[in-house]
């Protein structure tokens, strides 16, 4: 994963999509207040925080969807809120929620999209092809839209968000619902995207999703940035130590042990049965929202 | 399927999904048994007992008029029902698939998707209104219907639907889930087909029988009255064989033809005393009984003749035009102009329209008014909140 990271060209000179002091409020709640960021074309950038961070919020700004209370944004060299047009031919915005329409073929879907960021129509096959396959759905082709499942649907989507070949691609929450190995493809799909030059902006409120595949790592909290750079940088200003539950055979009880590596996590596994019990599981704590992001923003607050 | 180069890709999409599968063709089946049967029904009502010898010419024209009007009626019922039902779906649905954001999204305008939408839910409309002209053709078997008729009723029809159909949009950008666009689009159209009457016959009431000027406004956004003023009217209509669900309706527009041509002659006189304000309906004196009338209602100025009227030399010369003008109808005219250079017998030129062009009016601007909302429904970014 590392030499692909090496391999990406990422051209500090130039900014894909910049904001300044962006805020954004709904009466007293500021979903996103006086967000700085930077981020060089040809990065893959992820933003990550919790629900009601501000996320959805920046990148609906970013795509145009929204006009912000202060503050400005750029994208691709353009203010989303004066000229929108020319945003929405450089950007694809994949939501954090999709939708599809029923009664329509893969096929066709991608047609309309295409119709409607005016690609020429002589170049409809060719795209929807190219398109296709990237996303590995060639062979679902005729299919009907809504019954993919979900991981393909996902795919569609990012599909979709690149019918008019946009130079910035944001993309809210993509790997939210899929299973590991959807996961996995939605991952490496995002690095041959990369590899094509295209600016990525990927939200997720999970770092270690993001961590592998991103070159810049912002951490975002109620509207604020609190910590941004390399997933490397971000990653050792936590502090260390993980959860680990021990099941035992024949009894409810569970034990949380806290260890900092690999060799602790087996120390405690020997002491376990050198001890005598009989340990029927000794796995490490999910890491999800909860877990991974109480300690990820105790850690940057500290 | 190719479909050609310049279509509105939101109407493109939309023909696909909504002609794919076999619900389409349920529902126009299921629509033609429906009128089929009323055909049916009609037809053995105003014929009687056909076993009673050869009917008259006369008999069969009016069950031929009978049978088209009622066809006429019900399609104007069915389109009041259908448009809001296909319409009221096509923003709100795509809102509760979340599918509406991508779409805003892209280089289409706002206008471009509703167009895109219009197009796609009328094209189902029209091909149910056209799917009816052969049962139309059961009147040209009677006789009794012209086909010039036919073509106006059609139009008038195609008129309703796309205004019903533009006020539907709206409802479905207004209203963020296909059920409450729906329920409030039904509402709108009931207000406009069962409301208007009701508030005409409300005012009706209020003014003793007398309605005229301004009132009239309410019922020119009726579908049915539209519809009834585009038919024609014969007498044999209040007869068994030839009755018509328009017959009301048309006689309720044959009194307005009526007071138009009492008003245009009368307001040279009876202008200055045209009510309080100036602004209120006419009150229209019966015909015998008019110098007569003209006398209590002047309660404004002491010479009511000779302010309003500098054009007119002499109080007599008008009670002389018109006993000269009533048997022609051509100078009606000729005595409005008089009456719009004096005073505001409640809108004049109001009563000189007629009504089908009002209507058509009132049609285009609900229409554009409600695609113009719409389209600000639409339009991203949305305003800021403070």
């Amino acid at each position: 994963m590392s030499d692909l990271l090496a391999e990406a060209v990422v051209d500090d000179q130039s900014i894909a999509v910049r904001t300044e002091g962006l805020t954004k409020t709904y009466g007293a709640l500021h979903a996103v207040a006086g967000l700085d960021l930077s981020i060089p074309r040809g990065s893959t950038f992820g933003l990550i925080g919790p629900n009601g961070a501000g996320k959805s919020t920046t990148f609906a700004i970013l795509a145009s969807l929204l006009t912000p209370t202060a503050g400005r944004a750029e994208v691709a060299g353009f203010d989303p809120s004066i000229d929108p047009v020319e945003v929405r031919r450089r950007v694809g915005y994949m939501p954090d929620v999709m939708g599809v329409y029923d009664n329509l073929r893969v096929q066709e879907y991608l047609e309309f999209f295409a119709a409607a960021y005016a690609v020429p129509r002589a170049r409809w096959s060719e795209l929807i092809g190219n398109l296709l396959e990237l996303v590995d759905l060639t062979v679902k082709r005729d299919s009907m839209v809504d019954s993919l499942s979900r991981g393909m649907k996902q795919r569609l989507s990012l599909a979709r968000a690149l019918v008019h070949d946009p130079e910035v691609l944001i993309l809210d929450e993509p790997a939210s619902g899929l299973d590991p190995r959807a996961r996995v493809e939605l991952r490496e799909l995002l690095l041959e995207l990369r590899k094509m030059g295209k600016t990525i902006i990927v939200s997720s409120h999970i770092l270690a999703e993001l961590e592998e595949m991103c070159t810049h790592v912002a951490i975002l909290e109620a509207g604020r940035l609190l910590a941004s750079g390399s997933p490397r940088d971000i990653r050792s200003a936590l502090p260390t130590g993980r959860r680990i539950v021990v099941k035992l055979a024949g009894g409810e009880e569970q034990v949380h042990v806290v260890a900092d590596d690999e060799e602790q996590v087996a120390l405690v596994r020997r002491l376990l049965v050198d001890e005598g019990l009989r340990v029927l599981q000794v796995v490490e704590a999910d890491s999800g929202l909860e877990d991974l992001f109480m300690r990820i923003t105790k850690g940057v607050v500290q | 399927m190719k479909l050609p180069r310049t279509l509105n890709p939101v109407f493109a999409r939309e023909l696909r999904q909504r002609m794919r599968g076999p619900r389409a063709a349920i529902i126009l089946i299921l629509y033609l048994l429906v009128l089929v049967f009323i055909v049916q029904i009609v037809y053995f009502a105003a014929s009687g007992g056909a076993n009673r010898g050869a009917p008259s010419i006369e008999t069969l024209a009016g069950v031929g008029r009978s049978v088209f009007h009622t066809l006429v009626f019900f399609v104007l019922g069915l389109v009041c029902f259908i448009v809001p039902g296909v319409t009221a779906s096509a923003v709100a649905g795509e809102r509760e698939r979340q599918t509406l954001v991508p779409l805003q999204i892209t280089l289409l305008r706002p206008w471009s998707i509703l167009v895109g939408k219009l197009m796609a839910s009328l094209a189902f409309v029209v091909l149910l209104i056209v799917a009816t002209l052969p049962l139309a053709a059961v009147s040209f078997l009677l006789g009794g219907v012209e086909p010039i008729e036919v073509i106006r009723a059609t139009a008038m029809v195609l008129v309703v639907a796309v205004t019903l159909a533009c006020v539907s949009l709206w409802c479905s950008t207004f209203f963020k889930r296909t059920q409450g666009a729906t329920v409030v689009a039904l509402a709108l159209v009931f207000l406009l087909c069962v409301g208007t009457f009701i508030a005409f016959g409300a005012q009706m009431i209020l003014q003793r029988g007398q309605v005229q000027g301004r009132s009239q406004l309410l019922l020119v956004a009726n579908p049915f009255m539209a519809v009834a003023d585009v038919l024609d009217r014969r007498d044999e209509q209040l007869s068994a064989s030839g009755a018509s669900p328009f017959t009301p309706m048309q006689l309720l527009l044959e009194q307005r033809r009526e007071r138009q041509r009492d008003s245009s002659t009368w307001s040279t006189d009876s202008g200055s005393g045209s009510g309080p304000g100036g602004s209120g309906p006419v009150v229209v004196p019966p015909r015998p009984t008019a110098t007569v009338v003209v006398a209590p209602t002047t309660s404004g100025p002491p010479q009511p003749d000779a302010v309003p009227q500098p054009a007119v030399p002499q109080p007599a010369v008008p009670e002389t035009v018109i006993r000269d003008v009533r048997p022609a109808p051509s100078n009606p005219i000729l005595a409005d102009r008089t009456a719009a250079a004096g005073f505001e017998p409640g809108v004049p030129w109001l009563s000189r329209v007629p009504f089908w062009v009002l209507s058509l009016l009132a049609f285009t601007v609900l229409s554009v008014g409600s695609l113009a909302l719409a389209a600000r429904r639409l339009a991203l970014p949305k305003p800021t909140f403070s």
